[in-house]
């Protein structure tokens, strides 16, 4: 045998590769058994990367739903919550082009909490039956309120208020939610200058 | 003793001499103190004043909140006016919440806790103290100091370094405070070195304050504090660096001090705990330095917190035309106030108010050149050029993963960069936005939890509800399988029973109807029959005897049938739940009906009396006897309904008096029976009276017609007789009928009635015959007196027949006596 090898170079080379091919092969399907995923990782990455309000603006009966539908191949910019970083950090997930919310674009990105004008609230508990996250304390005839830090600003207690005492307010700055802003940069300066042109210019080098 | 060196460091202008060359004055007291609810790190306050209060200079105002807090107190004498949100010094510029004292200008203090034996109290004694005197980091941060110096219970702790540094140019306030209370210094030293229980205890402190130096030797001579002189160099009063410079040991990155055994604590706050403990004073001033060629008076206040700004500035001659702006803090760490309407907080070490010329406006960013100046001035070994392309590029992992949270922003790269460009402003951007994104994943992955507890509290009550349907639909079901099964054993018994007892009462009356009607179709046929005979004029008087005898047999079982039915109805209407009603109502309902039909009946009788009566005006003489004969039976007959009807229609009225109607009944029928027997006397007197008349007259055929019809009538009488003779005898059994009441109407009594009534009719028939075998006699006796001997035979065959049919019925008689007597 390995002498009829060694007379046929060609003809042991490929019984080799195809010995090795055997082998890796098998050590592959019993990786694959052995090591086997439960559920597509790939979900749960989606999902880390929502907003968790669990609002449902994207069609979808929360976020983990969408992060699924993400991962069948449902469109990135269905998440106004998440906003624009939120659409770029799925799309170089999932490696596909970035693009436009779908969503008004004034809306995008502001983060807004619930407000229950107290005296208006009749205590009819739709708001709480409709709050995904349990946000909303107040019992049958008695007042409601928004636990502020556990709003999501997801929208969804506003529709059910028979009486619309519900407003979705932007989140207010704050000492404590105030934080510092980006310096303009180098060119912030340039930005309304003209550098060569016929038309007269003003002091600070803008034109008329 | 050995010092060590840390990375970078810058050397700018100090300008600390404008402020040390007048001594440390107090400012002069507020009329009004603005006193932030935070002015430290961690939570917010708690007020404990209300407006309106009156309050004294000391005296606690604002309570720790939360583990990570600190008191607040009243820094004058006076009035609180408000507790509301008022611009703070903040790099913000905004608003916070605030308590607001109006000043009474007697600055009349609380009564003040000093522990005396400090050096011997210990160590939760002398924290409680700091604590409650509100004291927190003087240096900058504002950490609560009484959280710090509790490090103890984590950490062990070998070094204690208090930061005597102050590295930053213009500010001297700790220096100031260690010339002039440099014995207070050592003694809130000893009390940290109390509290922490150091192996050593150093003092580190920049070799350009030559004065406070030496007050320092002098005041640590007998103590085992080392006053350790290092080299000036901006930020050797940072933290980590101070303590690499005396230690050689290096806080880890994203550490603390207490990690590498180490704890610092800043000269100002060293003094406010000596204060504290041994004063009993808690925190409500500090020394503070005004300075920048913008103000005449440069120099170090003891100041009230909560001092409005611009009081300050006038106590220091600040020319506002000269400025270019006002700096809390450092040139190099300080920020930008937005107004001078700003209460000195425990944090404020400077207000510096520079000229034009010595804080011209920054120079406008230029872009990189990557010199890599940045790198060589960075304290904390970081790559601020790295950094900053990173936050411009918004990408905050990669900062993250450049060490962006060991930068200490102490400004050197800022201060190196040709391009002027704002370093430090760009990590502190990065840094907000980092933890802005770490804020909104903490929320995310709570609003996630709640959400999905939400949905699983959802589910299990949904399950549970489910649960309970079918939890009760099988009890349900359990339920009427139980009362299924006990429907025989226990309550079921009696509907079962009375079911049953109804299924007789049904089947027994179905029977009886099947019987009835059968009877009612041979009562037709009879009638047929006789009407037939009727008619037929050939038809011998014997056969019509026997058809009528079958005719009345069928009215007779007819009428029992019908007496039963209604007895079995009322049976069942009285087995019912309301006897009383059904006793009343039914039989007039069934007496009704009763009373059609024995109309009806009386309708054909009559007709059949008619024709009977024109048959035999027709009728030839031989044939006239017999339907004489029929004529009277007819007669009989429509008298016979009558009589029924009579007591037909005479029970409803009977029947009003409910129970007592079977014995009224029997009694109307008695009388009924009474009358009918008078009636047939009177007949029969009257057929005599005829035939004597007919006699007279001599009229052979009209004696026959008047004999036969006094036959007749005798028959009648007769039957009359009996018939109330009958009913005589059933009248003593009527109480016990009726006490049976008509409801049971059970087979003996029915049994009994049929008997009797069959015993009447045998009777009847026997009587019909005798009295057609004495009439064919008489005929027979007088055609052997007329000699004739055609008509002898006839009337002799006549009268055999008549025998044999009289001897029938005399048989039939005695086997229904008998039948009755057994």
């Amino acid at each position: 045998m390995i002498e009829f090898l060694a007379q046929h170079p060609v003809l042991a080379a490929v019984t080799g590769l195809l010995t090795l091919a055997a082998l890796f092969g098998a050590l592959l399907g019993y990786a694959s058994i052995r090591f086997k995923v439960e559920g597509n990782p790939i979900v749960d990455q989606i999902d880390s990367l929502l907003p968790q309000t669990q609002c449902g603006q994207c069609g979808h009966p929360g976020c983990h739903p969408y992060a699924e539908a993400i991962a069948n191949g449902d469109d990135i910019n269905k998440c106004p919550p998440g906003g624009e970083s939120t659409m770029e950090a799925l799309a170089e997930l999932m490696g596909r082009d970035p693009m436009p919310l779908d969503a008004d674009p004034d809306t995008i990105g502001v983060k807004k909490v619930a407000y229950i004008r107290e005296d208006e609230c009749i205590g009819c508990t739709k708001c709480i039956i409709a709050c995904p996250v349990d946000a909303i304390v107040g019992a049958t005839k008695l007042m409601h309120t928004v636990i502020e830090s556990d709003c999501t600003g997801c929208d969804l207690c506003v529709e059910p208020c028979p009486v619309d005492c519900i407003d979705m307010l932007p989140v207010e700055t704050t000492v404590k939610n105030w934080g510092w802003n980006r310096p303009q940069g180098p060119n912030a300066r340039f930005e309304h200058q003209v550098f060569a042109s016929d038309r007269p210019f003003t002091t600070d080098g803008r034109a008329v | 003793m050995r010092l060590w060196d840390f990375h970078g460091g810058i050397h700018p202008e100090e300008n600390k001499q404008q402020s040390v060359q007048q001594a440390l004055v107090k400012a002069p007291l507020p009329k009004q103190v603005v006193l932030p609810l935070q002015q430290h790190i961690g939570a917010p306050a708690e007020p404990l004043v209300s407006v309106g209060d009156t309050v004294k200079t000391g005296q606690l105002i604002a309570q720790a909140d939360d583990f990570i807090s600190a008191n607040i107190h009243a820094s004058i004498s006076g009035t609180v006016t408000a507790i509301d949100e008022r611009p703070i010094p903040h790099a913000s510029g905004m608003s916070d919440l605030c308590i607001v004292i109006e000043s009474d200008g007697q600055d009349d203090w609380v009564k003040l806790e000093p522990i005396a034996d400090w050096q011997n109290a210990d160590s939760e004694t002398l924290l409680n103290a700091i604590a409650r005197a509100g004291i927190v980091g003087m240096g900058g941060a504002g950490f609560p100091t009484a959280v710090k110096a509790r490090i103890r219970e984590q950490h062990t702790i070998d070094t204690l370094v208090i930061n005597a540094a102050e590295c930053e140019p213009y500010i001297t306030a700790d220096d100031m405070a260690m010339r002039t209370y440099p014995e207070r210094l050592i003694q809130g030293v000893q009390i940290l070195s109390q509290l922490v229980k150091p192996s050593r205890c150093l003092i580190g402190i920049e070799d350009n304050k030559p004065e406070a130096i030496k007050a320092l030797h002098s005041a640590t001579k007998d103590t085992d504090i080392d006053v350790v002189v290092v080299p000036t160099k901006y930020p050797s009063g940072g933290e980590k660096q101070l303590i690499q410079i005396l230690t050689g040991r290096e806080v880890p990155s994203g550490g603390l001090p207490a990690d590498i055994g180490v704890i610092c604590q800043n000269v100002g706050t060293a003094i406010a705990i000596a204060k504290a403990v041994i004063l009993g004073e808690p925190l409500i001033s500090r020394i503070t330095t005004l300075t920048g060629n913008a103000m005449t008076r440069r120099q170090n206040v003891d100041v009230r917190l909560g001092t409005p700004i611009n009081e300050l500035l006038d106590f220091a001659g600040f020319n506002a035309a000269l400025a270019s702006r006002l700096i809390m803090g450092g040139p190099m760490m300080g920020f930008t106030l937005t107004s001078d309407r700003l209460p000195v907080v425990k944090t404020t070490n400077c207000l510096l108010a520079p000229t034009s010329q010595e804080f011209p406006d920054p120079e406008p960013e230029s872009p990189c050149i990557r010199c890599g100046m940045c790198e060589q001035a960075c304290p904390a070994e970081l790559l601020p050029q790295q950094l900053h392309w990173f936050a411009k590029a918004e990408e905050f992992e990669k900062a993250q993963l450049f060490n962006l949270f060991d930068c200490i922003e102490c400004g050197a790269c800022s201060y190196v960069c040709p391009s002027s460009i704002p370093l430090v402003q760009y990590y502190r951007f990065a840094k907000t936005e980092i933890h802005k994104e770490q804020e909104e994943a903490k929320k995310a992955e709570r609003a996630k939890i709640r959400f999905e507890q939400r949905q699983a509290r959802l589910e299990r009550e949904e399950a549970e509800k489910i649960a309970a349907r079918n939890a009760r639909m099988a009890a349900a079901a359990a339920k009427s399988a139980a009362a299924k099964a006990a429907a025989p054993a226990t309550s079921g018994a009696s509907p079962v029973t009375q079911g049953l007892a109804q299924g007789l009462d049904e089947a027994a009356a179905k029977k009886l109807k099947i019987q009835r009607a059968a009877a009612t179709v041979a009562l037709k046929k009879a009638e047929k029959a006789l009407t037939e005979a009727a008619l037929d004029s050939n038809a011998s008087p014997d056969n019509k005897a026997i058809l009528e005898a079958n005719h009345k047999a069928a009215q007779e079982k007819l009428a029992a049938i019908d007496q039963q039915l209604n007895g079995g109805a009322q049976a069942k209407t009285q087995a019912g739940a309301n006897p009383q009603p059904a006793v009343a109502t039914n039989p007039n309902g069934l007496d009704d009906a009763a009373l059609k039909k024995l109309k009806i009946q009386r309708a054909a009788a009559s007709v059949a009396l008619k024709k009977t009566e024109k048959a035999l005006a027709e009728a030839t003489d031989e044939n006239r006897v017999q339907l004489e004969a029929t004529f009277k039976a007819a007669q009989d007959k429509v008298s016979d309904i009558e009589q029924q009807l009579g007591i037909a229609s005479a029970q409803p009225a009977s029947n009003e008096q409910s129970v007592a109607a079977p014995s009224a009944d029997q009694e109307k029928i008695l009388k009924q029976a009474k009358i009918a027997a008078a009636a047939s006397k009177a007949a029969m007197k009257k057929a005599e009276k005829a035939l004597v008349h007919a006699q007279s007259i001599g009229d052979t055929d009209e004696i026959a017609a008047k004999e036969a019809a006094i036959v007749t009538a005798k028959a009648n009488a007769e039957k009359a007789a009996d018939k109330l003779a009958a009913l005589q005898g059933v009248t003593p059994k009527a109480p016990a009928a009726a006490s049976h009441s008509a409801s049971d109407a059970t087979p003996e009594t029915d049994l009994a009635a049929k008997q009797e009534k069959a015993l009447k009719q045998a009777k009847i028939i026997v009587a019909a015959t005798r009295t057609a075998l004495k009439k064919a006699k008489k005929a027979l006796a007088e055609a052997q007196d007329s000699k004739d001997p055609e008509a002898i035979k006839a009337q002799q065959a006549v009268v055999e027949r008549c025998k044999t049919k009289f001897t029938g019925a005399e048989q039939t008689l005695a086997q229904l006596t008998s039948s009755d007597v057994c």
